[in-house]
């Protein structure tokens, strides 16, 4: 081919494309010098989504099992095993206590804001409520603290967290027991990630139990 | 100018080839959605992976931007050891003068671990490092000693509170930066610390407490990057 003959546009669309290109293994490169156990697996994304049942937020938290944990995380990839085992704080697998029952509640990621918002589990997002929050929801919150913790009073999916200075947890009930004990879903800590365990946080004087607000009843959408 | 009239384009097959392949994968590298997109619709951003740098010794991105030019001109060789790196970290914040690396271990995501112990007996803490330049060359994510509760952070609208068991420490220095913004504060008695940084951070910063003896020597630690904005853990 005579160069001569090379149509302008043409050359400059070939060169467009392999210069961005050249930016994005450049850019490639870069991300893997910073790269992080979520810089390469959290693609998940998060969206707005109408109704959502409390079955719905236990077949989503029952995902979680046997997968790992991680302060200020939220990204799970679910391959029944902590991916990121012994590394607290490092962008690993798994969510903390408050971000697992943040996404399994599916609440936005507005703090006090209504609704609904699905988080995948592979999107990397805490949310803005700590065990505080949960303990002592702002007066907008989507959930709220109950007057008792007796088996009448709690369902499955509503959760048991305390705050007591420097400590604090919460745990959703999977399902519930008896004798003061559930078993209760939960991102329990770096040792133990997150996992479906028999606990007697009913019984705790230190825990109080919270619920969601406006699920979507289990009826939904042929509720008479 | 009417795209009708524009002369065919002539590229032979090979270009073509390279062309789709291309732009195929400028599609998948590109154009794929990822997880810090999600700021529309007037939600609070969420901090994403990658967003925090470091605890030390640079915590922002001009700041990495500057010490990457100075360690690639032969300064601080010391900074391509983790180990020395993590040591530095010891003796500089943590004020252990006979720190002592206990052996350093690759764990995942690119981050090594070096156990670090104050004198042969003392304390011990893990310090995390990551590189955050192009090059060989180590910063502190983390440090992360033996504390039973993982402490709450919350940084909402320029307000941080931080939460954290004060274990059997004398009293805690709890330091938070976020590039030129710097708040110390001592606390000892268990309560909330709050510090009022006045407006979001807008640079990524990081959080460091260490508990201290009554002689004032440091036996644990819990610090963190953080991201610019709002954040929520714990």
């Amino acid at each position: 081919m005579n160069a001569g003959t090379r149509n302008p546009r043409a050359v400059a669309a070939v060169c467009f494309v392999v210069g961005a290109l050249g930016a994005q293994i450049l850019l490639g490169a870069a991300a893997a010098v910073a790269g992080t156990w979520s810089d390469a697996n959290c693609t998940g994304r998060s969206y707005a989504i109408s109704t959502w049942k409390r079955s719905q937020a236990k077949a989503y938290a029952q995902e979680g099992d046997d997968e790992g944990y991680e302060w200020g995380g939220g990204c799970y990839r679910l391959n029944d095993r902590d991916d990121t085992p012994g590394a607290p704080d490092s962008e690993g697998e798994g969510a903390d206590c408050s971000g697992f029952t943040f996404k399994s509640w599916a609440l936005r990621s507005a703090a006090g804001a209504s609704g609904f918002q699905y988080h995948e589990h592979e999107r990397f997002i805490h949310g803005p409520y700590s065990t505080a929050d949960f303990a002592s929801p702002c007066s907008t919150c989507p959930f709220r603290v109950l007057s008792s913790k007796s088996y009448n009073a709690t369902t499955y999916m509503d959760a048991f967290v305390y705050r007591m200075g420097g400590a604090g947890h919460i745990g959703m009930i999977y399902a519930e027991g008896s004798g003061g004990t559930d078993l209760i879903v939960e991102a329990k800590s770096d040792e133990l990630g997150t996992r479906i365990a028999w606990t007697d946080y009913r019984q705790q004087s230190a825990y109080r139990a919270v619920a969601r607000t406006s699920w979507t009843p289990e009826c939904y959408p042929r509720c008479s | 100018m009417d795209a009708r009239v524009l002369p065919p384009v002539q590229l032979s097959g090979g270009v073509r080839r390279i062309g789709a392949v291309a732009c195929a994968l400028l599609l998948a590298a590109g154009c794929r959605p990822g997880p810090r997109a999600e700021a529309a619709g007037g939600d609070r951003r969420s901090p994403g992976p990658g967003e925090a740098l470091a605890v030390w010794p640079e915590e922002t991105p001009a700041e990495v931007a500057e010490a990457q030019a100075r360690l690639a001109a032969g300064q601080d060789p010391w900074r391509a050891d983790p180990e020395r790196t993590a040591l530095a970290f010891a003796r500089d914040v943590l004020g252990w003068d006979d720190a002592r690396a206990g052996g350093v271990r690759e764990q995942p995501g690119g981050l090594t671990l070096v156990d670090v112990r104050r004198g042969p007996d003392g304390p011990a803490v893990s310090v995390r490092l990551v590189r955050r330049m192009d090059g060989p060359w180590w910063s502190v994510y983390n440090a992360w000693g033996s504390v039973e509760h993982d402490p709450l952070v919350s940084v909402r609208d320029g307000d941080v509170e931080i939460r954290f068991d004060l274990e059997d420490a004398a009293r805690a220095r709890v330091v938070v930066e976020y590039g030129e913004l710097r708040a110390v504060r001592v606390v000892e008695a268990e309560r909330p610390v709050r510090i009022d940084l006045g407006a979001a951070p807008t640079v990524p910063g990081y959080f460091l407490i260490t508990l201290q003896d009554p002689a004032g020597r440091t036996f644990d630690v819990v610090s963190s990057p953080l991201p610019a904005g709002d954040f929520t853990a714990g």
